[in-house]
This record gives structure tokens, sequence and C-alpha cells, in this order.
């Protein structure tokens, strides 16, 4: 067995000169339109990924700007209302020495998609032109923003429950602010960036200063 | 999985893969990011052009105002709200900044006035409660019109006195200092409250206080050039020549004063905003001023007095059948040639209204000469008078004696109309004293104690529902005391009557021979009266010193003292001069 990440004995379907399933893994002969077990639209190498990532994750980045600007709840307590965006919610909650909150928040709100866009954006560039780097790093990479994309809308749950529950008419209530709405999108698109990628590309290694 | 080297003929063998170029052909998908971009855009865009215009409002101090939470109101609805709240140059003021709603930020011009509000207890009701959950807002008050914009206001210290839509007047109102008056106290007509008093301040004198006013409509109407302002500080106690008085308001204007108006006389024009009243401080003497007032003093007369008179001066009234018609302009005292002998006499000029007089107004001279003179024909005479309680006060009267001589006006040489006089109508002693007793007498003080302790337990049992604002146990004290003082003085003048004094004095006037005698009695006793005088006098002191030094009813009480122990003093310079000059008894001088 060969050691991961070594690009010895790597060989992938395109190697091959077939076309794998992405859908449930058949591998198949080129000339093959449709998977003949599930039926999915077979392509060796989705061409418009690099460029549907970089769409997605433009647009992502772009609804992240007022997402961060505008305030993401207005809370109102008594005749009093506060607006509260995303940072300045951190900073209350450490204020208010919730540090655990105020780590989740923040991690959930600001590291998780700053990281997403990171290395979604790494992914992209390295991956259209040729590299040297290591796949079973990349795959793991990629694999890792698939799964951890999601969890960034716990803040947009989080406003969702408050804005249903706390509904006191005087005494207190809570109304979802702009930014919820541009960072839910956000989320959205950059999960929508992540899935339109196309992870066969990480293990094609281009010829060029790579072993066959 | 084995992941072994695969053979490499194997691989030769296998269909070359297809190498796709990487798209270069734009995808569909960059509509997202453009679409994005464009929502983004239009959001940020949206909110900033929705919102108005970033105003500074320099307060004196920040009591309550946050960025972020504090609102600006008109008429109580939202129409801006603080965004920060900071020094001013040199951290001598709070200056917020003001984001105003774009829709009304057109009427945001150099007529705007900001103020803060906070909850409010006065004695008329409590005021802006709701601050007290959501804190304090500032309230703006703009007309309705565009004028020149500004963006940098000074907050005012307190409201203004008419809010923006409220039409009425303006009026500027100058009490003399000391008064009771504070600023948002009613302005009442006929009991009804018709205006507000803006802040008093005090004028560069110290002898004024001048504060602004505004008379609602359709009240304004009533303002006229006739209109007379006096003080309606709720309690009002008032011991005069006709008995006590005392009169007790609503406890609103016993605690927070305020003004009354009223139009004694009718006609007069119309006020326009800025016309300066004075306020009396007595409905009575506002009374009196309108009638004076309404009678413009314009006839000019003198005359000759045989004798010096304590008291006779500048401003002395001149009262004609009881009625104020006059006052002294001028004393002074000039050589008359009687054949040999040139005797000094008081010459006394005096303004008199025509219209008191029963004089038309605008009488050439000769014609109020002639007029005046027919009078004189039938008697009228001026002399010299007193009045009050004591008889402590000297006025000039004129009138009508058909008994005199007869006499004429004459012109003195330099053109003035010189009255003929009377002899003075000064009480003499005996009738004074006798006079005193049978007015203290008469005062009708176990009525009026009664009506007191009614009214006083009336304020007692309001006192008791605001609590804490009047010591009620101090007002429980005062009528027993006010009795007791008024017993004093009674038994006082029974002494003076028992003791000898009166006897003495007619002995006196009787019997030359015993006069130094009995004199002497008298005036050791005189003395120790006087003391006694005092001494109710400090005991009324006492009780009244335990009250609020600021309340009118305390006020009242010590003009009161000031009678009594001017009465002591009067008893005790008397004690003095017949003790120098015991002819004076008999003289009456």
């Amino acid at each position: 067995m060969d050691i991961p990440g070594h690009q010895h004995g790597l060989i992938t379907a395109r190697n091959a000169g077939m076309v794998a399933c992405t859908s449930c893994g058949l591998v198949v002969p080129p000339e093959v339109q449709a998977c003949p077990r599930c039926h999915a639209r077979m392509q060796s190498r989705d061409e418009g990924s690099i460029q549907r990532v970089l769409a997605w994750l433009i647009a992502g980045l772009i609804v992240y700007v007022p997402a961060n600007m505008y305030p993401m709840l207005r809370t109102t307590q008594m005749f009093k209302s506060q607006d509260s965006t995303i940072v300045g919610g951190v900073v209350d909650l450490i204020h208010h020495h919730a540090y655990a909150i105020a780590a989740i928040v923040f991690v959930a709100s600001v590291v998780i998609p700053v990281g997403k866009f990171i290395v979604i954006a790494y992914l992209a560039v390295l991956l259209s032109r040729p590299h040297d780097k290591d796949p079973h790093r990349l795959h793991t990479l990629h694999a890792a923003v698939e799964f951890i994309g999601r969890w960034s809308m716990i803040d947009v749950f989080v406003v969702a429950i408050l804005v249903a529950l706390v509904q006191f008419d005087v005494l207190a209530s809570i109304k979802p602010g702009l930014a919820a709405a541009c960072f839910a999108l956000s989320v959205v698109f950059t999960m929508l960036s992540a899935q339109a990628f196309d992870p066969r590309l990480i293990w094609d290694i281009t010829d060029e200063g790579t072993p066959q | 999985m084995s992941n072994t080297a695969p053979d490499p003929s194997v691989l030769q063998d296998l269909p070359s893969p297809r190498h796709d170029k990487p798209g270069r052909r734009p995808s569909l998908i960059w509509i997202m990011p453009l679409l994005a971009l464009a929502v983004s855009a239009g959001v940020v865009w949206n909110n900033y052009a929705s919102q108005g215009p970033l105003i500074t409002v320099t307060f004196k101090t920040a009591s309550g105002i946050r960025a972020g939470t504090t609102e600006v109101r008109i008429r109580d609805l939202r129409v801006g709200i603080v965004e920060a709240v900071g020094f001013s140059d040199g951290m001598a003021a709070v200056e917020a900044q003001i984001r105003i709603d774009k829709n009304i930020a057109r009427y945001v011009d150099t007529d705007a006035e900001f103020w803060l509000v906070e909850p409010k207890v006065t004695a008329r009701g409590v005021s802006g409660i709701g601050t007290l959950l959501s804190g304090v807002y500032i309230a703006v008050n703009w007309d309705g019109k565009e004028g020149i914009k500004a963006d940098r206001f000074v907050a005012l210290d307190v409201p203004p006195l008419a809010s923006f839509g409220e039409e009425g007047t303006r009026i500027v109102l100058r009490a003399r200092a000391g008064g009771q008056l504070a600023a948002g106290a009613p302005v009442l007509t006929s009991g009804i409250e018709v205006g507000r008093i803006g802040q008093p301040s005090l004028s560069v004198s110290g002898t004024t206080v001048t504060m602004e006013a505004f008379i609602l409509e359709p009240y304004n109407a009533r303002l006229t050039t006739n209109a007379r302002f006096w003080d309606a500080s709720g309690l009002s106690f008032n011991l005069g020549a006709q008995g006590i008085a005392l009169k007790v308001d609503s406890l609103a204007a016993l605690l927070e004063g305020g003004v009354t108006f009223g139009t004694p006389v009718t006609g007069g024009e119309p006020v326009a905003d800025g016309h300066i009243f004075d306020v009396f401080p007595s409905e009575s003497i506002a009374r009196a001023n309108a009638f004076e007032a309404d009678a413009s003093p314009d006839i000019t007369a003198s005359t000759l007095l045989d004798t010096d008179v304590n008291g006779l001066g500048l401003d002395t009234i001149v009262r004609f059948r009881g009625v104020k018609v006059g006052e002294v302009s001028d004393v002074v005292g000039i050589a008359v040639e009687e054949g040999s002998q040139a005797p000094v006499k008081l010459r006394v000029d005096m303004r008199l209204s025509p219209r008191r007089l029963g004089l038309s107004k605008g009488l050439s001279d000769d014609r109020v000469r002639e007029l005046l003179d027919a009078r004189v024909a039938n008697g009228l005479r001026a002399r010299v008078g007193s009045e009050g309680l004591f008889g402590q006060t000297v006025i000039l009267e004129l009138v009508n004696l058909p008994s005199q001589a007869k006499a004429e006006i004459t012109l003195d040489p330099d053109g003035r109309m010189m009255l003929p006089t009377a002899p003075a109508a000064v009480p003499d002693a005996d009738a004074g004293v006798n006079g005193l007793v049978t007015r203290i007498s008469n005062l009708p003080i176990e009525e009026l104690m009664t009506a007191a302790t009614l009214a006083l337990g009336n304020i007692s049992k309001l006192t008791d529902t605001a609590e804490g604002v009047l010591a009620a146990d101090g007002m429980d004290r005062i009528p027993a005391t006010v009795d007791q003082t008024l017993q004093e003085v009674r038994s006082l003048v029974t002494a003076i009557r028992d003791g000898g004094a009166i006897e003495n004095l007619n002995a006196t006037l009787r019997s030359a021979d015993s006069a130094l005698k009995s004199v002497d009695s008298a005036a050791s006793t005189l003395p120790a009266l006087a003391t006694r005088l005092n001494a109710a006098a400090d005991g009324l002191q006492a009780v009244v010193s335990g009250y609020d030094s600021d309340s009118r009813f305390y006020k009242d009480i010590r003009g009161v003292l000031r009678d009594i122990s001017t009465t002591a003093e009067s008893f005790r310079s008397l004690a003095r001069s017949i003790e120098r000059n015991p002819n004076s008894l008999l003289l009456g001088r």
C-alpha cells in the first residue's frame, strides 16, 4: 500500500480512459452518456466547475459584506430597542462574560465563513492550473469545507428561532435585521460554491512536473 | 483496496483520455454574483438614501441620553434617533448627533427647538411618566414651514412655552423679586387655567423678576392694555383696617404659585406679543392700580401746610372721600410773608387724576380751576389725615367741610393752584388709643379663628394626601398661637385702658397741675407696654420661624409681626416724646 499523498500508483478513471459516475461511483467507458446504473449524466470532468465555484464564491463574498454591516437582530426591551450586528453581538456577549457562547457565535459566523472563502478560493485557484500539491490533503480540505459549511447556518437558525419565540409585545420582542437574510444567502452561496466543485479535479495531476 | 501500480502495458491499451480544455466560455452562472452585487448595492443604497440628515444638538448634560436608544419625538411620534453622544470642544457641553427621519428633514430649520423630556412630578401632576421606563427622549418643536436649513442647535433648558400649532399671545410678566412663581405655573382667569409661565429670570438690578407667559386662544382676547395680573399664590393672610382676611386658593397654586389676570376696567387696546405686564402682589392692589392707571394724573395742585407732618413725603396718597385720587409729587418748605413775620410753611404739590375727581379728561387748566373753585366754595379743603389699623399712615385728604370759613383757590407766583387747607385730622393720643381699642375689640376674632381653623383643617387634609409636602403639625399649632397672640394684644389694650394711661391722659388734658405727675406714670407704663407688645411679637415669631420660610403664610405673618413691632415702637416713641416734652400731650404735637 502506498503512503497517502504519494503520487505513484494513483490511477484515476480518467487516467484509465474511463468515466466515473459522480452519483454512484460506477466506472464506465467514456462513450457512455448516462450511467447505466443510476442514469446520472456522465462527464469525465466538469469543465465549468471552477467557473461555477468562483461565481458562487464571489456572490457569497458580496452578500457577506452587508451581512456584517447591518444589524442581525433588533431587540426591543421595554421601549428600548437595540440593533446588534454579528461582531457587535459577539462583543456584547464577551462583555456579559458569556465567553463560550461568544466563541460559538464567532466561530459559526466569522471563522467558518471566512475560512470557507479562503479554502474554496485556494482550491479553485490551485486546481485551475498545474500544481504539485498532495491531492490527499486537498481532498481532505474539500471534504472539510463541504461538511462544515452548513454549520454556519447556526446563526440563521438562532435568529429564526428567537424571532419566532420572543414576541411579547411591549416587554420584549426580537426582529430579524437585514443582515440575517444576507448572511443566510452568503451561507447558501458558499455551500453551492463548495458543491459546484468537482472533487475529481483534485486527482487530475497534470503531466508537467509529476511523474506518471 | 490495493493501489499497486498497474502494468504499463495495460495502460497503453487503454483509450487515451480526453483532455478537455478548461472552459474559456463564460458560464451563465456569473449572473449570480452580478445579481448578488446588484442586490447588495441596492440594499446599501436604499439604506443610505433613506437616511435623513445628521444634526448636532448641544445639551448642558447628557442626563439619560444614550446613543442608539434615545429618540427624538414630535408630539410623541418618533422622528429621529441619537446616533452618538460626545463632548463638545473643551468638554463644556454634551453634543448629541441625531439622525432625523428623511420625510421630515426638510422642516429642520433655524426655528427648531430641542429639549429633553424627563419624568417630572409637580403639584399639578406627573408628566413624562412614560420616560420612567423608556428613558428620556428629546422633544422637538418647530413650525411646519421650511426655513433656513441648520444642522447645529442648542437645546433649551426648559420646555418652550408654546408648542408648534398652539395659538395664543406671548407676553412678558414683571414681578417683584421674591415672589413664588415657578416655570410652568398656571396663568388663571376666573379660576380657569388659560396659560403658562416660562422660566423666571432676575433683572440685572435684582429688584424685579421677568418671565415670559403664554396665553392660549381664545382667552388671549381678554388681554388688553387694561388687564392686570396679580399673584395668585395660594394662601393670603391680610391684617388691615377692615379686619383680617385669610384666603386659601388651590393646593397647586399654594405650592407652585401662579398668576391671575382680570380686566377690572373695560376697554383698552388689544395687546401684541411681547407686551409687558406687571404682576401685583394681590388682587386688590391690581384692581386699585387698574382704576388709577385709568385715571391719568394730569392736574397738579398744591396746598400750604402750617405745620410739618412726620411721614408726609413723596408718593403720599391723596384721597378724596376715601378714594385715591392722586399722590404727593413734592414737599418743599417755603417762607411765607405774613406782615413782619416770615414763618416757614410746607408747600405740598400733588398730582391729581381728573377722572377720579369727577372731572372729564382734557379740560383746560382754567376750566379745571373754575370747577375746583366751585367745590372749594362748597367747602372742599385739603388736610393731613391718617389711615391704617393704628392710624400710623399719613395721607393727604381732600374733604368737604361746609362749616369752614369761606376760601378760594389762589395762584402762587409760579401759577400753581393753591388749595385752602383745613386743620389736620390726625387723631390725638386719646382718640387714637380709644380708636385702637375699639378697632381691636371689634375684630371678629372668634369667627376668624373658626374660619382659619376650618381652612387650615382643610389644608391639613390636603397635606395628608400630599404627604411630606407641608409639615402638618406646624400648621396645627398656628391658629392656637395666633389666637393666643391676639388675646395677648387684646389684654394689652385692656391694660392700656385699665392701666390708667387714658385716665392719665384725660386727666392731663383736664388738669394742667397734675399733668407732669400723671404723664410721668404714663410714660413709665408705656415702655412696659412696648416690651409686652414685643414679647407678643416674639412669641408669634417663634412659632412662625418653625414654618417654611418661603411660604406666603409665613410672609403674611411676618407682616403682622412687623406691624406689631411698629406699634410697639410707636408706643416707645410716644413715651420718649412725652418724657422729653410733656406739653405735646396738651398741644397734640
